[in-house]
């Protein structure tokens, strides 16, 4: 037995264990704390990423997108008037620019951010300021007015250009008319350079204003001086002209002055920044203030963008921490979940393990003294009642050592063989009464198969029994006892009870069956069998001497007792009455014989169980006169006196008259033979549902009939 | 195309200011500018604007301006000058003079060649989107172009003439709200068919009144410059009314909720 540790007295197990795990569970949920914290760290940076960072820069991104397309539609609306365009631009306000913007705003409002929402203010007003620059831009790009230099080409230079030339050709017309003559030649050509300078103002002016070609500039420039020193060229000839062609002059004169100044301007609106308003607004507005949104954007972007990989950093140096610390927590905590365990297991263990080894001695019969109990806790409360339960088994082992015993002796004595087998036959148990039996010894049969007791051919079937019994469970022997043929040692066999019943051992089934030698009693069942046979025969003997006795006496009887009668009527024919008398008596003791001899049948019925009665109404008067008349001769034999008490209307009884009177008689008779100068009365009485008849002595009766 | 078939109600504009008088007095001037091309073909551009508060003297610049167009036509027609000059009447008011310039458009117009047709009033009319929504980017949020409503076919000039007064009345509720004293409308009947010309003096009383109000914010951006929109039909014009009314209402609603959106700033006629 190992050295038991000295006591630790209030300190249970229970407690220590407490302690023990509150101590390692402390440590985890130290651990856990410092996980907890750190995850609710990166729970709200990534949460932050999830719902404010990523989302704002996914909306500035989805604004800068929508910005771009809104401003390449509007582009392309202004190159070809495509609906498609237009579609693509209110398509990017609608569906991206206005939406992200709202979602922007939305945002804005979880951000704790110096600036954001000025920010946010400034690039909603760049937007709505780009929104409406874009509808006039559109409204513009394709109107007429889009080019103010061709609005003036449509509108007032070719209206003058179409009456300039169709003056000219008046003029022409009727300087036609005039007669061949070098000033009309001279005039002729001045209006032709005239009119050929106009159509090429024109058409300077048409490709000027489409193309803004200098080349066009300086066509129309130099068309226009050409114009106008014809013009006065043909003024200095206006004495050769007639008076309609002056008025004509007059008119031209004013028309291409007009011209010249529709022309110019022309030239001035091409020239001009702004010859193209679209552009123009496109260029000085839309595209600064998209510029301007954009980088508001990009701003927005970006600034997220660092907070995010500056969060991102720090994520991951207090996730990289994190993991060094949890693994450092995890070492301390498995290190000392070690220490204390191994600690607390010393302490907790150390009593059991002498306990332990306590409860192998016991177990090997070596521990003969109780336990030192030294703890005050579970462990000596256990080690307490170990020492109880062993001086309880002690005390049990000692009973039980005395029934075992007395179960012996029981079996042993007993006159009836026991022997018990296991499911597969072979022999466990053998008592004394079948060593006597069988003639084997308990070691011979012990592990044999206990066909060894059964001659053949039941050695064969008992396997086969014994098989059915395991495949079925149908029990032929078992519960049931019979008669069997067993084989002694010796080779002899013999006729035996045997009564097998089952029963459980463990986990296993046995079989006991409880084996009586018959022979003696078969023995004697033999003689019985005879004797009974003998009986038979005899009583069959006395039936057939009862019915030659019947027939051989009551015949002669019979003879007698009518030779009687013919004797007494004889005598009364002649008045003797002393014959009468006489042949009367004759005739009363034939009928008493033949009625012993009828009582001795009776009595052979009886006992054959054949007796039977004839019931009929008997008028009790008149049967108590007869047996009256029956037993007077009786009576007088002792000198007693009899009387018969019986009033006439007694009334009649339902009986069997023959065997009412043979009792009445019988006991009248023992009356009469055991009674000396006495008086016997034979009284008839009426009772309720009965006629009890009673016969009385007035003498003392002997001791054989009392 | 583009006249009037029936002759309908006509407004007269009570309680004019001078501002209200000048706008209609540079009708007035671009009508008699583009008479006066047709028979000198010269043009001048308009008048400058005045700054400031427009006073009368403004007014009677641009009527002088207008006058010596005329002037020019009259002599190259070879009219002679016979109108003396009236003395001045001090019981004349700015709703008088209101009044006859509106009569002297319609004249002036009846003079032109090329009269005031439906796409003069959509110049004006974009005109005044592009103010009212000037004074929408007053308030973060608000819509300042409205989406273009449909076009619908068939449209009259007195259809537009009807919506154009409505916007006027608008600009008057929202001048009420706004503690602004505005010029009255009041119907009239008439027997004159409503014609662009007319749509047009409407449609420049209701720019006249928008600029006033625009001017009144120290910080507004100019509204996009007039351009030629090309030739337009009456319907054209009533859609580009219907933005402008929607604008309206959208303003109105805002000043509704917030009355003191001008101030600080001085009011004044």
């Amino acid at each position: 037995m190992s050295q038991v540790p000295p006591a630790t007295a209030g300190r249970s197990i229970y407690a220590q264990l407490m302690r023990s795990h509150q101590s390692i569970a402390l440590i985890g949920v130290g651990m856990l704390v410092v996980s907890l914290l750190t995850t609710f760290w990166v729970r709200s940076h990534t949460t932050r990423f999830a719902t404010v960072r990523g989302p704002i820069v996914s909306s500035a991104t989805t604004t800068q997108s929508g910005l771009q397309r809104s401003l390449a539609g509007l582009r392309g609306w202004m190159v070809l008037p495509d609906p498609a365009f237009r579609e693509v631009r209110l398509y990017a306000w609608e569906q991206e620019i206005h939406p992200a913007l709202t979602n922007l705003r939305h945002l804005g409002a979880g951000v704790q951010m110096d600036g954001f929402d000025e920010q946010l203010d400034r690039l909603t007003q760049i937007l709505a300021e780009l929104h409406e620059w874009q509808s006039w831009i559109h409204d513009i790009a394709q109107t007429p007015g889009n080019e103010p230099a061709r609005v003036m080409l449509d509108r007032k230079v070719r209206p003058l250009a179409a009456r300039l030339l169709a003056g000219m050709s008046a003029m022409l017309d009727l300087q036609k008319r005039e007669p061949v003559a070098p000033v009309r030649e001279a005039l002729l050509s001045t209006m032709a350079d005239l009119r050929h300078a106009v159509m090429q103002v024109r058409t300077g002016a048409i490709s000027f204003a489409r193309d803004g070609d200098p080349a066009d500039e300086a066509t129309i420039q130099v068309n226009l001086q050409t114009a106008a020193r014809e013009m006065r060229r043909i003024e200095g000839h206006l004495d050769a002209l007639q008076p309609e062609q002056r008025d004509l002059v007059g008119w031209l004169t004013i028309e291409l002055l007009a011209y010249e100044a529709r022309a110019n301007e022309i030239i001035t609106l091409r020239s001009s920044q702004d010859w193209n308003l679209a552009r123009h607004l496109f260029a000085t507005h839309a595209n600064p203030l998209g510029i301007a949104a954009a980088a508001l954007l990009t701003d927005l972007s970006t600034v997220q963008h660092e907070l995010m990989e500056a969060e991102a950093a720090d994520v991951v140096r207090i996730s990289n921490a994190a993991v060094i610390v949890l693994c450092g927590l995890i070492l301390l905590m498995a290190l000392s979940a070690f220490l204390i365990s191994r600690s607390r297991a010393r302490q907790i263990t150390a009593p059991l393990s002498a306990l332990s080894e306590a409860t192998q001695a016991f177990a090997s019969g070596e521990l003969s003294a109780d336990l030192p109990v030294l703890h005050d806790d579970e462990i000596g409360r256990l080690t307490s009642s170990f020492n109880v339960m062993r001086a309880s088994l002690r005390l049990g082992e000692a009973t039980l050592q005395e029934r075992e015993e007395h179960l012996r002796a029981v079996v042993t004595s007993i006159i009836d063989g026991i022997i018990t087998i296991d499911v597969a036959g072979v022999i466990r148990s053998f008592n004394r009464a079948a060593e006597e039996i069988f003639g084997y010894t308990v070691d011979e049969v012990l592990g044999h198969n206990v066909k060894m007791l059964m001659p053949a051919p039941y050695r064969t079937e008992h396997d086969g029994y014994l098989h059915n019994y395991h495949q079925s469970g149908e029990a032929k022997v078992i519960g049931i006892g019979r008669e069997v043929v067993g084989q002694r040692k010796d080779g002899s066999t013999f006729l035996m009870d045997l009564a097998v019943s089952e029963m459980s051992v463990g986990d296993g089934r046995m079989f006991a069956g409880i084996v009586r030698d018959i022979t003696d009693r078969k023995q004697a069942e033999e003689g019985l069998r005879e004797a009974t046979e003998q009986a038979e025969e005899a009583n069959r003997a006395k039936s057939n001497f009862l019915a030659t006795m019947s027939h051989e006496l009551r015949t002669p009887l019979n003879a007698v007792i009518g030779y009687s009668e013919m004797l007494i009527e004889s005598a009364e024919d002649d008045e003797r009455q002393q014959d009468a008398d006489d042949a009367g008596r004759i005739q009363i003791a034939g009928h008493h014989l033949l009625e012993l001899i009828n009582e001795v049948l009776d009595l052979s019925k009886i006992e054959a169980g054949e007796i039977e009665l004839h019931l009929e109404d008997i008028d009790i008067a008149v049967m108590v006169d007869s047996v009256e008349k029956t037993v007077d001769p009786l009576m007088q034999k002792n000198a007693n006196r009899f009387s018969a008490e019986c009033s006439d209307d007694i009334g009649i009884m339902h009986a069997d008259l023959t065997r009412v009177r043979q009792v009445l008689f019988n006991i009248l008779s023992n009356a009469a033979k055991f009674t000396h100068e006495g008086t016997i009365t034979l009284r008839a009485e009426r009772e309720t549902t009965q006629v009890p008849t009673t016969g009385s002595s007035s003498v003392q009766r002997t001791p054989a009939s009392a | 195309m583009g006249k009037s078939a029936n002759a309908l109600e006509h407004v007269r504009v009570g309680q004019v200011a001078p501002r209200e008088a000048y706008f209609q007095e540079l009708a007035l001037f671009r009508k008699a500018n583009r008479l006066c091309y047709e028979h000198t073909r010269t043009g001048v551009p308009d008048p400058e604007p005045p700054l400031g508060q427009i006073r009368p003297v403004d007014v009677y610049a641009v009527v002088d301006a207008a006058l010596s167009r005329i002037r020019s036509v009259k002599e190259i027609i070879g009219i002679p000058e016979t109108v003396e000059p009236q003395p001045r009447d001090a019981s004349k008011t700015p709703t008088d003079v209101f009044s006859s310039t509106m009569l002297a458009n319609q004249q002036l117009n009846l003079l032109l060649d090329q009269q005031f047709a439906p796409s003069d009033v959509f110049e004006q009319v974009t005109l005044a989107v592009g103010l009212t929504s000037q004074l929408l980017a007053r308030f973060p949020g608000a819509t300042r172009i409205a989406p273009t409503p449909a076009y619908e076919r068939g449209r009259r000039p007195a259809d537009v003439y009807e919506r154009l007064v409505r916007c006027f009345q608008r600009v008057r509720s929202i001048a009420t709200v706004s503690q602004l004293d505005m010029g009255t409308l009041t119907r009239v009947h008439s027997d004159d068919p409503v014609t662009p010309s007319y749509v047009y003096n409407m449609a420049t009383l209701v720019v006249s009144e928008l600029t006033f109000v625009h001017a009144l914010i120290p910080d507004a951006s100019a509204p996009v410059g007039t351009y030629y929109p090309g030739r337009k039909l009456p319907s054209h014009v009533y859609q580009r009314v219907g933005i402008l009314e929607a604008q309206l209402a959208e303003l109105e609603k805002h000043v509704r909720e917030h009355p003191g959106w001008l101030a600080p700033q001085e009011r004044a006629r």
